[in-house]
């Protein structure tokens, strides 16, 4: 039951990096590569914060402004550089690497004796703490998006990815859309490193390889399996895609229970995310 | 109202394969003037209006607008003096996004998008009486997303987008290409009745004679990059389709 348990709050607490994919995936077409970088960034931010006895809450907004200048940097490079929207996140990514081990100063650091986010809120229960305290922040996150893509400057952010000529005639700076976006979705995913840091209790500076597959999977997931949540209006499309992150935590943790060897975990990973993809252009072959 | 001067384009330049596309344009197109554009493929229209646009950027010449100078202004920051029709009905309109969210993005197109819920019941209504008036019942589909409609439909509606905001001149470039004859004829009759009841200054571009007889009060012809002829309201209604075709 332990690890049902593990795999939900996984779930919801990387359904903020579920959201980040989501806004980068579907509104801007962009696999954005910098989630990588950006995860760990979030976690590495947390755990220096938080070993130095910097309120959580504080921590939460470093976090969330580190993961946002990650994405303003790729967001940059490919307006203004020119560099296609994959290479652009790759560069920022891989200069990440260095950067999250710079700020970290080693390759492990373990949140041993801080005060957390979970802290925050006084239930003695721990498991109960930490999933309320999980659930309210990815429910809060999620109100919020819901809210800004429900704006007319959100109208305007969806409208960026989906028909770049006819926003540019209505008077949108495309580029600084992109940028804005960008930034937002990688604030989302650094908040995925902090919940994930605190959770686990360490920060290490791998912890965010190959992350923006599980993203990817987790979203294409929650939109293949709740469709008819998608067609119900933007936050019921969020939803789906928290609960997506769920359903792809659970698949994962099932296949470790079954006795899996965990070095396989990446190859599952990619296994299911190429077969959602190849189904869904199976289907649309078909219909051809 | 549109003043254009010794306009230049070339695309490719110093290389083998140099074209001068626009080889100086002088145009004044005056207020409430609606000028047909034609021209065999290659000429140079569509690369006038991209140029007055703001999707290419001319090497050469001025073009302004109401008196300002517009040339360096970015394709975005030109969504303020005039809206757009493009050819293909799909570059209009946002085909995931809902009509209404279509029409909301549309009645911002000179002002800021800001962060605030612009879509309420009195926008909702207004959007429904607006697409009422296009008589092709469509009033009912405000939720539906822009995609499942049919190209004359999306750019019938393209078109009563552009009137969401204050819109002085319309740019209809081929409006009617991609779409079959019914609905062409349908979407230039629209398009027609709301620049004249809007006091539009237009400028449209086709290859469709007819249309070009039919509608505008003067017509321009372009020929390797330059005007060649200019035919100005009384003379265009006593123009002849023999004497159109013979300027091909």
């Amino acid at each position: 039951m332990d690890f049902i348990i593990t795999a939900v709050i996984q779930g919801i607490g990387f359904s903020a990096l579920g959201l980040g994919i989501f806004l980068s995936l579907r509104i801007f077409n962009i696999p954005d590569i910098t989630t990588d970088g950006s995860y760990t960034l979030g976690g590495v931010i947390t755990a220096i914060c938080l070993t130095h006895h910097v309120h959580p809450l504080v921590t939460l907004l470093a976090a969330l402004a580190g993961g946002m200048i990650a994405g303003t940097l790729t967001g940059l490079i490919h307006t203004h550089l020119k560099v296609n929207a994959l290479l652009s996140g790759i560069l920022v990514m891989t200069a990440l690497y260095s950067i999250n081990l710079a700020i970290l100063g080693r390759s492990n650091l373990p949140l041993i004796g801080a005060n957390d986010y979970f802290g925050l809120l006084p239930i003695a229960n721990p498991f109960l703490q930490q999933i309320i305290s999980i659930l309210l922040f990815v429910i809060v996150l999620s109100l919020i998006i819901s809210w800004i893509l429900r704006t007319d400057f959100g109208i305007a952010m969806r409208a960026t990815g989906n028909s770049e000529v006819m926003v540019r005639a209505m008077g949108v700076n495309t580029n600084k859309m992109k940028i804005i976006g960008l930034a937002i979705a990688n604030g989302c995913t650094a908040l995925s490193g902090y919940l994930l840091t605190q959770y686990q209790g360490f920060a290490d500076i791998n912890m965010g390889i190959g992350i923006v597959i599980s993203g990817l999977g987790s979203v294409m997931v929650g939109e293949t399996l709740f469709k008819p949540l998608v067609k119900r209006g933007i936050f019921f499309h969020l939803l789906a895609i928290i609960l997506g992150c769920l359903t792809f935590r659970l698949i994962l943790a099932l296949a470790l229970s079954a006795g899996i060897d965990p070095n396989y975990l990446r190859l599952i990973t990619a296994l299911i995310v190429l077969l959602i993809v190849a189904l869904g252009n199976l289907k649309s072959w078909k219909q051809a | 109202m549109i003043e254009i001067n010794n306009l230049h384009l070339t695309f490719n330049k110093g290389e083998a394969n140099e074209v001068n596309v626009l080889r100086g344009i002088n145009l004044e197109i005056k207020a409430q003037e609606f000028v047909v554009l034609v021209g065999a493929n290659g000429s140079g229209k569509s690369s006038l209006l991209n140029a007055l646009a703001g999707t290419v950027t001319p090497d050469k010449g001025t073009i302004k607008i109401e008196g300002k100078d517009i040339t360096h202004l970015k394709e975005y920051e030109r969504s303020k003096f005039l809206s757009r029709i493009f050819q293909n009905p799909l570059q209009g309109t946002a085909p995931d996004l809902s009509i209404l969210d279509n029409f909301r993005l549309a009645s911002l197109r000179t002002q800021s998008k800001h962060l605030h819920i612009g879509i309420n019941q009195n926008f909702k209504d207004l959007v429904r009486e607006k697409i009422r008036t296009l008589n092709l019942g469509l009033e009912d589909k405000w939720q539906q997303p822009m995609g499942t409609l049919s190209g004359g439909q999306r750019q019938a509606l393209t078109l009563l987008m552009a009137t969401m905001d204050d819109c002085k001149i319309m740019f209809l470039d081929e409006p009617t290409a991609a779409l079959d004859p019914k609905s062409s004829a349908i979407v230039m009759e629209k398009a027609n009745e709301i620049i004249s009841t809007n006091h539009l200054t237009a400028l449209l571009i086709t290859h469709q004679l007819k249309d070009a007889l039919k509608y505008g009060n003067r017509i321009l012809m372009m020929e390797e990059g330059v005007i060649s002829k200019d035919i100005h309201s009384e003379e265009k209604s006593f123009l002849k389709m023999e004497e159109l075709f013979g300027w091909f």
